[in-house]
């Protein structure tokens, strides 16, 4: 991620509609350049043909959950993205993996 | 004898732990909403219409708890079979037009049409609560269902077959996998957490409407074409005795 939020790709992917524009409100008013998916699929369908510096990513989401695209983002070989989980239920004995914070 | 007794203690014993971890995590998310409200507001300084915005916002959120409490309560007590269930002779037009008065103003401002051809005369054997209940939760399922797409229709019609009476509810909403018709009536299943736009599927209305279906020796089944095809609700009840049909 950059040091300096201007312009800075965010991706936010969220299924509830609140919170995804929660979070996304507060990251424009840092001056982040802020998309939203609402699952998965969608977040996959979106990285596909954009990058970006940072994925904030919901672990509960319908479809393929967070880990699952965070797997799939690895096996493509996708490295430029950092990727935050922002409200993790930890399943038992789960490790977040490379290039995932909790 | 003991040994399936234990099991199904067992058994049980790991619905409920299950049961109050989905609850807990059901919470969380209205929570967390509006905590990030809260926190916006102390921290930034808004224009009054963000402002505004953010109070709807938890405003939606406080009445998506109280939502969630109502039901969690009533599938509890249907869980413990703790519900006195009333048997009695009552008029399923009246009851549906209730409740469709009721839910009128949110379909209108939804774009959302409800036509409903239930003719005078149609009696079930039910439990008056539990009618209403059942009638609002599969209104509001549907209601929910075609919101996303920005407006649509709901027919509701209802006939006298073989010594019982079936209502229908068709709507045009989103609808859903055909394999996924049973798995809708199970607790906390939301084949579309995004549906409904402003509204929020707490993943209990449909389970309730399951239980008390088969409280009051009814049923309930749901049909869809698949994703984008609408969906078909079918509710049955035992017929009055005596009933004109």
């Amino acid at each position: 991620m950059s040091a300096t939020p201007s312009g800075t790709r965010v991706l936010v992917v969220e299924d509830d509609p609140h919170l995804a524009a929660g979070v996304m409100e507060n990251l424009r008013a840092e001056g982040y350049q802020v998309s939203t998916a609402g699952d998965g699929e969608q977040a996959l369908a979106w990285l596909g043909e954009q990058g970006c510096a940072l994925i904030v990513l919901d672990v509960m989401l319908p479809g393929i959950d967070g880990f699952g695209v965070c797997r799939t983002l690895r096996e493509q070989g996708n490295k430029h993205a950092g990727a935050v989980s922002h409200r993790a239920r930890r399943p038992r004995g789960s490790r977040p993996g490379p290039g995932v914070r909790w | 004898v003991i040994a399936r007794a234990l099991r199904a203690e067992a058994r049980v014993l790991e619905e409920q732990e299950n049961f109050l971890a989905l609850v807990s995590h059901q919470f969380k998310t209205p929570l967390a909403s509006l905590q990030l409200s809260l926190e916006t507001m102390a921290l930034r300084t808004l224009s009054a219409e963000q402002s505004r915005t953010l109070i709807d916002r938890m405003l939606a959120d406080l009445a998506r708890m109280e939502a969630m409490v109502t039901q969690i309560l009533e599938s509890a007590r249907l869980e413990r079979g703790r519900v006195e269930f009333k048997s009695e002779p009552l008029e399923l037009g009246a009851a549906v037009a209730r409740v469709v008065a009721h839910l009128e103003e949110r379909a209108r401002q939804e774009r959302i049409r409800i036509s409903c051809d239930i003719g005078p005369g149609l009696f079930v054997v039910s439990d008056p609560l539990a009618l209403d209940v059942v009638v609002r939760n599969i209104l509001e399922n549907a209601l929910a269902a075609v919101t996303p797409l920005g407006g649509g229709s709901i027919a509701l019609s209802a006939r006298a077959l073989n010594g019982e009476v079936e209502l229908s509810v068709r709507d045009s909403g989103v609808g859903f996998r055909p394999a996924d018709g049973a798995r809708i009536f199970e607790r906390f299943t939301r084949l579309h957490p995004r549906g409904g736009g402003g509204h929020y599927g707490t993943g209990l209305g449909l389970f309730i409407v399951h239980r008390l279906m088969h409280l009051g020796q009814g049923r309930v089944s749901a049909h869809s074409e698949g994703v984008g095809q609408g969906a078909h609700f079918v509710l049955t009840w035992p017929a009055a005795q005596g009933q004109r049909s």
